[in-house]
């Protein structure tokens, strides 16, 4: 019986070694947090280490799925408890996080601090929300297209597609020809209707943020009928992806010859240890009218951190040219630094290099920063995921849309 | 007298502890939730100053009325159809066989308790693994005994992805059924078998005249308890069809109750909303597994 | 269905019915385990047909331990840090809540059985009023709850969330334990001068035994297999239990299956070795639990 409670004993004491942990990181000067999706985590050790020495900043890096990372910040942002110091804004965070106002303004920091040389970096615009500076970009990323150039010609092609007609006869020519069963690689989501819609020509949004992609005979409609054809009727794409978040690793594991990707894919496309693609995977223009959208992503600070004065040292650092260098040769991610950017170029170290400054000047940016965006196009993914399981028809998901977003429209604005 | 109290008083020292994590952790919060369901609270829509509106009854009211709600009732539903006949099927086939005398049956026990004791997220995984449409073990092995001639992409429909979520959670639960039916064939005096035997009895008469009715009862607590359970069901969606943590999109072929009320309430901040779903899912559960307690208790007289 | 001894025929088909119950049970395992120890070129043959790794390894293992599975291609956070922050606050929470459960439940459950207090009917009412209400009805109060207290992302918080809702049922269930020990020894204990404490913990405990330690390993089990609580509640590495590690890792980039199915495994091992050695308290205990 003693022993029992002795053995009781040492396991609370082993329990109450929890309350140390946390005591120790509230405690401590200066020691920040960065809650950062996967892709945000600085990739060279070495470089965050010389900056915490030179700093005194000490830097937990927390790394979350981009939609658990939303949920966190907005859970505890609502309670305005600061969910971490330094936050990375992705994807979905304008909607998510910058719009409903959980971000602090950058723009004193800004001010005084000339040596960020802000004028180098781009898209800042796109950061700039009320008037007021809600993160520094940190990569630039147009959404692109690319495709394995081997494997086309040995379809018989060789050049890419230049209208998305032309794009569903080769596919359907690979298919026959037995290239590949599910050459195109897209996945049964929001982005892939985006893109089909921005490249054929359609607005998809007029100025006062009013739908026009669900006009009569619009290209987005279109675009919405050819992207279920590719899954339920052509079978163009593998049944896999009616499911799954992404299509890059099926891509990767080598089905499709036509790839939904992005700014700084061709890194890891063509990494041979990772990717059955490599080393055979080019970047193309997106078809017919070209245009498509930026996932950009920044990096700022929480308007309920605690510790801003260091978040702002680090954010300073992580977009400096040596940590964004750091990032291009490690995950590939263009840097938002144009002198940065140049010098790669210049070195020849961005593959495609000019199909991605000629890809640049077809830019259409979505109203990503409307507070329900984020909800929105959850609902966007279920009306094609509907409609490729035959639920609704393609015209039937696109005025669900419409019909979603002037309902959120209505409740977010009441 | 004074005994008394020195009484009293050790028996509220010894439930103190308990009664304040109560009080804090579990009374409070549940009252302010369900205040909360009776506004429209959103801090997305109302801002970080802004302050909820009082609306009543009104997110009861509009949760029911949304198909979006009871399209996850029937998804779910579906799953519970699937679930409880199956697993009862199971785990009255397991407590048959573990109820015979054989060599083995200690460890052959122990082993098919196993499913039950694991982590359901692992279950989902593990399923989700087992199902892949490249290198999965059911395509494997189906492949090799010459069932299929080519691999398959077994959660291609929804109807499919349902079903394989049905299965991995029979696959973990039947043990409990088991566990329970086995307890309830034990506890059937054996005499009555004796007499059956010597009236010249078959096994099958013998099966549904005395073993299946004295097994009701233990029938039907698996029954309202696997109801409760399954209706909730929220893990094994979550890494086998959902999308899990990595999902920007939740999948909406397995959107169960409580799969959408994650998402209204974490995703959405339709915290006032998402409140009234979360009480109506309690109540429709535990409504729900009470009904089949009685219907079954009466029935069976 | 029953088999009659003797019957040959009979014998061999019961038999036939064992083994496929066993297989039923054990194949995902087995699948799984098989696929932590194959190496990649093997695993991914198709058609599969090494159902018995030829190269058995533990490469995987040593790999998720050490460099880790590095999500889409990059420099991430190395699984390796998550899985061992994640083993290390798994045991700590799941310990820690399965010892404060036990002793809490044997004092309070004590009190229900033996005591005489006023207001016992209604507060025993109260807190088994609590038994079928789950956690996630309150999440978002107790959200609240939890960062005004500074709760959030730390293991006290999740010990003290287990604790509490783990409590009506272990109450309810040493109670009934300490109801059916005897009565006598403890009061001759009593009027030998000892405390009530005394008693309880060298007299009625001891007979309790049996009950206290399905609670214990019951809580363990629970809390070690928790997924939605921790999901929430938890941030980073200084709190985030396997469970919700091995959700990080699972779906996004899911390219490697041999790592994953290691990691898998590490996570089901404790409630594998719990159930192969203490089985017959922890059916006790999760039975009476679900059946109340």
């Amino acid at each position: 019986m003693k022993a029992l409670w002795r053995t009781a004993a040492v396991v609370i004491v082993v329990g109450l070694l929890a309350f140390p942990g946390g005591l120790a990181r509230a405690g401590a000067k200066q020691s920040i947090t960065f809650l950062t999706a996967p892709w945000g985590v600085p990739p060279d050790k070495d470089l965050l280490q010389k900056f915490e020495q030179q700093s005194g900043i000490s830097v937990q890096v927390i790394s979350a799925p981009s939609a658990e990372m939303y949920t966190k910040v907005q859970v505890a942002s609502a309670s305005k408890r600061a969910p971490a110091d330094v936050i990375y804004l992705t994807e979905e965070a304008p909607s998510f996080i910058v719009a409903p106002g959980y971000m602090e303004p950058l723009d004193p920091f800004i001010a005084k601090s000339a040596d960020l040389n802000v004028g180098d970096i781009e898209r800042m615009n796109f950061w700039t929300i009320g008037g007021k500076v809600q993160g520094v970009t940190a990569y630039v990323q147009l959404v692109m297209m690319d495709y394995n150039a081997k494997r086309l010609k040995a379809g018989g092609f060789d050049k890419p597609a230049a209208t998305w007609d032309e794009l569903r006869q080769q596919a359907l020519a690979l298919k026959s020809k037995d290239v590949d069963k599910y050459p195109i690689a897209f996945g049964a989501i929001d982005w892939s209707w985006f893109l089909m819609s921005l490249s054929s020509g359609d607005e998809m949004f007029d100025k006062d943020l009013n739908p026009v992609f669900n006009k009569p005979a619009s290209a987005a409609r279109k675009a919405m009928a050819m992207l279920i054809g590719f899954f339920a009727t052509d079978k163009l794409i593998t049944p896999d992806l009616l499911t799954k978040v992404t299509p890059h690793d099926v891509f990767m594991g080598g089905t499709g010859v036509y790839h939904q990707a992005w700014q700084g894919s061709l890194a890891v496309m063509n990494n041979a240890k990772i990717s059955k693609q490599a080393p055979d995977v080019r970047y193309m223009l997106f078809p017919d009218k070209h245009f498509t959208w930026a996932l950009d992503a920044a990096i700022g600070l929480s308007r309920f951190s605690s510790h801003k004065d260091a978040g702002w040292e680090f954010i300073k650092w992580y977009v400096s040219p040596e940590n964004q260098r750091a990032i291009f040769k490690g995950v590939g991610l263009v840097p938002s630094r144009k002198s940065v950017q140049q010098a790669l170029g210049k070195e020849g170290a961005i593959a495609d290099f000019d199909v991605m400054v000629q890809q640049s000047k077809y830019v259409r940016q979505l109203p990503r920063t409307a507070k329900w965006w984020g909800p929105w196009t959850q609902s966007v993914t279920e009306a094609v995921r509907k409609a490729t399981q035959g639920q609704m028809s393609s015209d039937a998901a696109v005025d669900a849309a419409a019909k979603r977003w002037d309902e959120l429209k209505k409740q977010y604005q009441k | 007298m004074f005994r008394v109290r020195s009484e009293e008083r050790t028996a509220y020292l010894a439930i103190l502890p308990v009664g304040l994590l109560l009080l804090l952790f579990v009374y409070y919060p549940a009252v302010s939730t369900f205040l909360l369901s009776l506004t429209d609270a959103n801090p997305r829509v109302q801002g970080l100053e802004g302050h909820p509106n009082v609306v009543g009854l009104l997110n009861y009211l509009q949760t029911l009325q949304s198909p979006e709600f009871w399209g996850s009732v029937w998804r779910t539903l579906q799953i519970v159809l699937m679930v409880l006949p199956l697993e009862l099927a199971i785990g009255l086939g397991a407590a048959l066989i573990l109820n015979e005398e054989f060599r083995g049956r200690g460890l052959v026990r122990t082993l098919v308790i196993l499913p039950w004791m694991l982590p359901p997220l692992v279950n989902g995984f593990m399923w989700s693994w087992i199902l892949n449409g490249d290198y999965g073990a059911l395509n494997g092995l189906l492949y090799q005994l010459g069932v299929i001639s080519q691999y398959q992409h077994w959660l291609a429909s929804p109807p499919a992805q349902l079903f394989w979520v049905a299965v991995a959670q029979v696959w973990t639960r039947f043990p409990f059924a088991m566990v329970l039916l086995l307890a309830g064939l034990q506890s059937i005096p054996h005499d009555i078998y004796e007499a059956a035997r010597v009236d010249g009895a078959r096994p099958r008469q013998v099966f549904w005249s005395i073993t299946f009715p004295m097994l009701l009862p233990a029938f039907t607590v698996a029954l309202a308890v696997e109801f409760i359970v399954t209706f909730q069901i929220f893990d094994v969606v979550w890494s086998l069809t959902a999308g899990g943590a990595a999902g920007q999109v939740i999948n909406p072929f397995t959107k169960t109750v409580m799969i959408l009320n994650y998402e209204v309430v974490f995703r959405n901040l339709d915290i006032g909303l998402g409140s009234a779903v979360a009480y109506l899912i309690l109540l429709l559960s535990m409504g729900v597994g009470y009904v089949f307690v009685r219907t079954l208790y009466e029935r069976s007289g | 269905m029953r088999t009659r001894p003797g019957r040959r025929g009979n014998r061999v088909v019961f038999y036939i019915l064992v083994g496929l119950l066993v297989l039923w049970a054990l194949a995902p395992i087995y699948w799984v385990i098989i696929s932590s120890l194959s190496t990649r070129i093997e695993l991914y043959t198709v058609p599969y047909k090494h159902w018995i790794p030829r190269q058995p390894t533990l490469q995987n293992y040593i790999d998720v331990f050490t460099t880790g599975p590095k999500y889409r291609a990059g420099g991430y956070l190395p699984s390796a840090t998550l899985l061992y922050s994640g083993v290390r606050n798994s045991l700590i929470v799941a310990l820690a809540s399965a010892a404060l459960l036990s002793a809490l439940a044997s004092c309070a459950g004590y009190a229900f059985a033996r005591l005489n207090f006023r207001g016992r009917a209604l507060l025993f009412f109260a807190m088994l009023l609590l038994v079928p209400l789950p956690i996630w009805v309150s999440l978002i109060a107790l959200f609240r709850v939890m960062s005004d207290l500074g709760l959030v992302d730390s293991r006290l918080g999740l010990i003290l969330l287990f604790v509490a809702y783990g409590s009506p049922l272990y109450v309810w269930l040493m109670q009934t334990y300490i109801r059916g020990t005897p009565r006598d020894i403890e009061e001759a204990a009593l009027i030998d001068g000892a405390s009530r404490f005394r008693a309880l913990t060298t007299v009625v405990l001891p007979v309790a035994l049996p009950g206290l330690v399905s609670v214990f390993l019951v809580a363990f089990l629970t809390v070690w297999n928790s997924f939605l609580v921790p999901l929430i509640f938890t941030n980073s590495e200084t709190s985030q239990p396997l469970t919700v590690v091995l959700s990080l890792f699972i779906g996004q980039y899911e390219v490697a299956w041999e790592q994953m199915s290691a990691a898998a495994v590490v996570t089901m091992l404790p409630p594998i070795l719990m159930a192969l050695f203490f089985q017959r308290y922890v059916v006790r205990g999760l039975s009476m639990g679900a059946v109340q």
